[in-house]
């Protein structure tokens, strides 16, 4: 096993066994009562079933060869791919932006320091944002550009199973959060390397996490949902959620359903039903309350804005982002809205941009701007001091830094929190809550332990730092997490560390925020730990 | 001899020229891409770039018309590229290197269009213009040769000594370096054994005998920092120092690429173009055989079908 210190490219070829790991003793300590979380030990059984050879974690499950015939067609295999991301039929969603990625960068490093996982481990020499881009470049310019005298300028690189193997489990070590390339002087971005290689192998070789294609992407196009929810199901959960919610707040609303030709589709993370019913309530009374236009569709996805295709898959993306649109076309709505959740955002409203065709770009938007009119509009009538205690904000990535907006949620808060504070960084330079990628929603294989230990801990260090001149049980405390991925990750991050309890801290998104400030609402919308 | 160093120069100059508009051709004949862009992007309205907001954050922002603001972009691009912005905001180590040798490069860069424009005065017989340009050229000259001189050494020195930049650093980066700081050693070389005003005429001269087909006489010293000026002159935009000028393509479309395609038909016929592109990934979710089209693939599912 190597160290991070002793770790070059061609280990990745060379190593037998698992070629290293982050020493959890030796990371960096927190401010508050933190656990660190030890390794499991990969089992022989793991071991022998699947490719165990990156690190202690193992996101792909990819099946260990039996043959050399079978480790040669992985690298056979492997090269096709490569050979089709350069080419403009197989990948015009993002040549160019690769093309010159590998052509360009200068190798000034840059891009290190603004890794959270990279500052987070230590800075093992794996999470440097250009390790494996390096690594990618220089086997495409050797193997596949056959660049001349590629080996003497960019060093002799060996390729080999392993090496495909290990890279493969390498793309997914990134929450995709961009912010190297944000840094970067030339506009190289080792994000978008990552997710490439992500795709190459869930296009080429079928690839993926289980939690993002058969139980995400594809789950979502059979059935209707990530959640594996279907039409009559969501709508009985939803129906169930009015009801209790009408009970607790006291006020009366209904969710509208495939309302014809109403002025928005608003279209939720469907997994927010079942992990936070209050955000799926509050957005409800919201609409209600303002007087909107406005419908849920039970059309095949058209009720779960998620689209993890975004994180892996260009076509399941694709898939996904049509599927969407399509609701809102059968419903003859004016515009999509899109609820708390970041990547879906990003998604259908950037992504899906140049993927959908002109009868189904559909008009979409992001529901912070639609709330904020509602809000400083005087729509609602809202009582700012029974949200008097301190709230911070967490800027999801694809929301903020891939998006731009960062205004309209602030602007809301300014409204209704009289001790709203800043993280530092935050806007633009936020961090990555450390789940992002599809990362929330995996725990198996170490993956939970990685999330703690390394992802995560940026973020619980910044949360912290917001907090610090409260910090301790005796004062309630907010983070308000308006993407339901990042709020996934946040609640690991409080409660396997019994933060909730030991540092009162609370956190949830920005709409349930909004209804604990209306005046017509029965008092304490946001429930606390000890309740 | 002259007259071969005289073809070689037309060589160069032609070897540049076509490597880079290779470069940039090649990389204005890919399709249009998916949107990737960053936030701050500078052509947006000044008030939002100040936070890094987007016209996505305006109610119904697609009735609005999209604007692209020149001067913010221009702005954006000319601090970037002057100051180094970025290296001076993330990498203050090495900016203290690499700002004198960029400046250096640019002065160089200047250098080279001021005695041009000498020869063109010489053409004329504007002998007061010619003094003019040629006195700027001494001064980009000296402060350009110094420039890349201390910057190549400064990052050689890095890169040896830096463990972690070592691992990246390649033959190629040594091989860069080496020659931008032999190029500006010779150039200072020079300066010093001509007088720096002496070497401005002698490219005056030179440029000149360019434009008139007549070759002067030429010092072994000279010979060698053209030699290396000529290598320069293809090597630049064909290795990864084409940056130079590609950097305008990886901000401008990519990073600050916000263009929406609602109300644009010209995006849409490019996109409209790309649907009908061929698959040939191989997953069992994809099964691209080389004849379906994007749109074929994105709107069926051949998993569900076998």
């Amino acid at each position: 096993m190597k160290t991070s210190q002793e770790l070059t490219f061609n280990d990745l070829s060379r190593e037998e066994g698992l070629l290293t790991t982050v020493d959890v003793n030796t990371l960096r300590p927190m401010p508050v009562d933190y656990q660190t979380f030890p390794w499991k030990v990969i089992t022989d059984e793991q071991k022998k079933q699947y490719c165990c050879l990156l690190d202690d974690i193992n996101v792909l499950l990819i099946p260990v060869p039996q043959t050399k015939a079978e480790e040669e067609e992985i690298v056979n295999r492997f090269l096709d791919g490569v050979r089709k991301l350069f080419t403009p039929e197989n990948n015009w969603t993002c040549l160019a932006m690769l093309d010159t990625t590998m052509d360009y960068c200068a190798q000034c490093n840059s891009c290190s320091a603004a890794c959270h996982l990279y500052e987070m481990s230590n800075e093992h020499e794996m999470y440097r944002p250009n390790f494996r881009s390096e690594l990618f470049r220089r086997i495409y310019k050797q193997y596949v550009k056959k660049e001349p005298l590629a080996k003497w300028r960019y060093g002799d690189t060996e390729l080999n199973w392993k090496t495909v193997v290990r890279l493969a489990e390498l793309s997914y070590r990134c929450n995709l959060c961009r912010r190297c390339a944000q840094v970067c002087p030339i506009g190289v971005d080792n994000g978008l390397v990552a997710r490439e290689l992500r795709k190459l192998f869930s296009q080429e070789f079928g690839w993926n996490p289980r939690e993002l294609h058969e139980k995400g992407t594809k789950l979502q196009l059979e059935v209707g949902s990530s959640t594996g929810m279907n039409p009559s199901v969501v709508q009985e959960t939803v129906e169930f959620i009015d009801e209790d919610y009408v009970e607790t707040t006291e006020y009366e609303f209904k969710t509208p359903w495939d309302v014809p030709n109403a002025d928005i589709l608003l279209i939720h993370n469907a997994g927010e039903m079942l992990a936070w019913p209050d955000n799926i309530a509050a957005f409800s009374l919201i609409f209600e309350a303002a007087g909107l236009s406005w419908t849920l569709s039970s059309e095949i996805a058209g009720y779960d804005s998620v689209n993890y295709g975004v994180f892996y898959d260009d076509v399941q993306a694709a898939r996904v982002a049509i599927k969407h649109a399509e609701a809102a076309k059968k419903l003859g709505v004016k515009k999509i809205v899109l609820g708390e959740c970041g990547h879906a955002h990003k998604a259908l409203t950037v992504i899906a941009d140049r993927i959908l065709p002109p009868d189904l770009n559909i008009p979409r938007e992001s529901c912070f701007p639609v709330l904020r009119d509602i809000v400083l509009g005087g729509r609602l009538k809202l009582d700012p001091s029974r949200n008097n205690f301190p709230v911070t904000l967490h800027d999801p990535c694809n929301l903020v830094r891939l998006m731009g907006v960062v205004k309209p949620q602030r602007d809301v808060l300014h409204a209704i929190c009289p001790q709203f504070r800043e993280m530092t960084p935050h806007g633009v330079e936020n961090y990555c809550c450390g789940g992002g990628s599809g990362f929330a929603i995996m725990t198996r294989n170490n993956i939970n332990e990685w999330r703690m230990n390394i992802t995560g801990r940026k973020k619980m260090e910044q949360i912290c730092g917001a907090f610090k001149d409260c910090l301790g049980p005796e004062v309630k405390k907010y983070v308000c997490a308006p993407c339901s991925n990042c709020k996934g990750q946040i609640r690991e991050l409080l409660e396997q560390n019994n933060l909730l309890e030991k540092n009162g801290m609370q956190y949830g998104g920005l709409v349930e925020l909004i209804v604990n400030a209306m005046t017509d609402v029965k008092p304490g919308f946001i429930k606390w730990e000890e309740e | 001899m002259s007259i071969f160093f005289y073809c070689l120069a037309y060589v160069a100059v032609i070897a540049f020229v076509a490597v880079a508009l290779m470069r940039i051709i090649g990389y204005l004949k890919k399709p249009q891409h998916l949107r990737w862009e960053l936030y701050p992007v500078a052509h947006e309205d000044p008030e939002k770039v100040e936070y890094g907001g987007s016209y996505l954050e305006n109610t119904e922002w697609w009735k609005d018309k999209y604007r692209s603001c020149m001067v913010g972009a221009l702005k954006g691009f000319l601090i970037e590229a002057l100051f180094l912005k970025a290296v001076w905001e993330h990498n203050r180590t090495l900016w203290v290197r690499t700002y004198p040798f960029h400046i250096g490069l640019y002065l160089l860069i200047g250098a080279m269009g001021m005695t041009i424009l000498s020869a063109l005065g010489m053409l004329a017989g504007a002998d007061g213009f010619v003094t003019f340009c040629t006195v700027i050229t001494v001064i980009c000259d000296v402060f350009g040769f110094a420039g890349i001189l201390f910057g190549s050494i400064g990052l050689i020195q890095r890169r040896l000594c830096d463990k972690g930049l070592r691992k990246y650093t390649t033959n190629e980066h040594f091989f860069n370096l080496g020659l931008f700081g032999i190029y500006g050693l010779f150039g200072l070389m020079l300066c010093l054994g001509h007088g720096a005003y002496n070497f401005a005429l002698m490219g005056n001269s030179f440029i000149y005998g360019m434009f008139t087909f007549t070759a002067m006489e030429l010092t072994p010293l000279y010979v060698l920092y053209l030699l290396i000026g000529f290598f320069m002159f293809f090597w630049v935009p064909y290795s990864f120092l084409g940056h130079l000028f590609m950097k305008y393509f990886t901000w401008h479309d990519i990073r600050w690429g916000d263009a929406p395609t609602i109300n644009n038909p010209k995006l849409q016929k490019q996109l409209a173009n790309n649907l009908n592109l061929p698959v040939s990934w191989r997953a069992p979710h994809v099964q691209g055989d080389g004849k379906k089209t994007w749109a074929e693939v994105a709107t069926s599912n051949p998993e569900k079908q076998n």
